[in-house]
């Protein structure tokens, strides 16, 4: 089974739409039996929240949050850069509330050590 | 060089547009890779050709980050390979005429130490011997 690293850079700049890709992919390659993770970071961390994707719908895809919750559900692993939430999610544009429903479940915080360990184990892409 | 060590080539595209983000992380993301062992190579494309020049990743810093210029300086010491596309500076024009002009037509006294001007077929060359990441 080959593992992929789903790298996701972009927040709400381009409308969720490279965030919204990324995420579908990596749902589409738990589906032909790969294993998938998704390292969210700069502007593309605040996915990292639950709920965040619930107002992303690009035409022709499903909402973001449900490749999400999809891809969660089938126990894929999401990665959160740690540096970055500091940076990029204390920003107006994610509300309190936002905030508050905190990080998706079995979301877990790491650098970029950990990223650098998933490229000398498999493929990366980068949204 | 350990047969057993393994090569890497990140792609950098993105220059100042994003205030330097996508450069400190690939710059993050290549000391890491060396840090464990790898050899990596990093190839400034596009925008990202800007990095490759003296001077250009000054205030440069990201919070939660170091600077820009504290990562590439660390890869340059680690023994890293920085290349730039040198048909790419034509579109940056940031440097004075009359500047020392090497045969591929990018302003060598510009560059930063070791940065080595490169085109698609040394692109092509890394891509084919490393693992590939672009940002």
């Amino acid at each position: 089974m080959t593992d992929y690293l789903i790298i996701i850079t972009r927040g709400r700049e381009d409308g969720g739409h490279a965030a919204t890709l990324g995420a579908e992919l990596a749902v589409t390659l738990q589906a032909m039996n790969s294993k998938a993770a998704i390292f969210l970071t700069l502007s593309g961390t605040r996915w990292a929240y639950e709920g965040t994707g619930s107002d992303v719908q690009v035409p022709g895809h499903l909402c973001l949050e449900e490749y999400f919750q999809a891809f969660l559900k089938e126990g894929g692993e999401l990665l959160v850069c740690s540096p970055c939430v500091a940076a990029y999610c204390h920003l107006p544009a994610l509300g309190d509330e936002e905030l508050k429903r905190g990080l998706r479940p079995t979301a877990r915080y790491v650098g970029l050590a950990t990223v650098a360990e998933r490229l000398m184990q498999g493929r990366a892409t980068v949204f | 060089m350990n047969d057993g060590q393994q090569k890497h080539v990140i792609v950098l595209t993105c220059g100042t547009e994003d205030g330097g983000a996508r450069a400190t992380l690939a710059m993050a993301l290549a000391v890491s890779l060396q840090a464990m062992g790898c050899d990596v190579a990093v190839y400034m494309n596009f925008q990202a050709a800007i990095w490759a020049l003296k001077g250009a990743t000054r205030s440069i810093q990201i919070p939660g980050f170091d600077s820009l210029e504290t990562y590439l300086k660390l890869f340059e010491d680690g023994g890293g390979k920085v290349y730039a596309c040198a048909s790419c500076f034509e579109h940056l024009a940031v440097w004075n005429q009359g500047e020392d002009i090497s045969e591929g037509g990018v302003p060598t006294s510009a560059l930063r130490d070791g940065v080595i001007p490169a085109g698609v077929t040394t692109l092509a060359s890394l891509l084919a011997e490393r693992r590939a990441v672009s940002l």
